[in-house]
């Protein structure tokens, strides 16, 4: 089984994951907020820049409730893992990061149905010293 | 109203009804549209692409509906 892990950011689970820029072709990593109570079809939430320059095509737009409201435009992008032989098309929601409370150094969110593509995934303390990872499995 | 607006309510109305002029689209499927037509169907993501791709629409442009219930997103 591969594994990979990520640090948190800010003592918040973190995976950082990179995007095929539409242009240039050149993959591009962005600091994604794990966050389980993203739910619905809908893997990822990005910028509406980082949507415009990773987009491959638009998918349904779709209603949205809670921290966000409204109908959000979303838009398939592919993301890739190396390390986990991951490369998958998914979809993204598109909003406007500036009127969320993220922390700085945070891109985006990934969503519950990212994470049930993996066979494992969760925090752990690393080596006891109260030091705490993200891990996928896959 | 723009050609994307366009094509993401007929995308609409494919998931509502799982039929659109007349043509019956099974839910799990994935449907390229572009430009107000439905260009073809695809099993997965990347074949419904392809289709995009093959009839001359740019990167970037065009869309992909996977055909499913309407349900909402919900960020907590």
């Amino acid at each position: 089984m591969l594994s990979q892990t990520f640090p948190f950011h800010q003592g918040l689970p973190t995976i950082k994951l990179s995007f095929t820029h539409r242009v240039s072709g050149k993959l591009v990593a962005r600091q994604l907020l794990v966050d389980s109570g993203f739910t619905g079809e809908c893997d990822l939430l990005l910028s509406i820049d980082d949507c415009r320059d990773f987009c491959i095509s638009f998918a349904r737009s779709k209603e949205v409730g809670g921290a966000l409201t409204g109908t959000h435009r979303l838009v398939w992008v592919k993301c890739v893992l190396p390390e986990l032989n991951f490369e998958k098309s998914v979809r993204s929601l598109e909003a406007d990061l500036s009127t969320m409370s993220l922390a700085d150094g945070i891109d985006g969110l990934v969503g519950l149905s990212f994470l049930t593509q993996f066979a494992a995934w969760g925090g752990r303390e690393n080596n006891g010293q109260d030091q705490w990872d993200f891990f996928l499995e896959r | 109203m723009s050609t994307l607006d366009i094509d993401d309510e007929i995308a609409h109305e494919i998931c509502n009804r799982f039929e659109y002029s007349g043509q019956h689209f099974d839910e799990g499927s994935f449907v390229a549209i572009e430009g107000g037509r439905v260009l073809g169907v695809g099993g997965t993501f990347e074949e419904a692409h392809e289709i995009l791709r093959r009839s001359g629409v740019p990167a970037g442009e065009g869309m992909v509906c996977e055909v499913e219930r309407p349900c909402r997103i919900m960020i907590r």
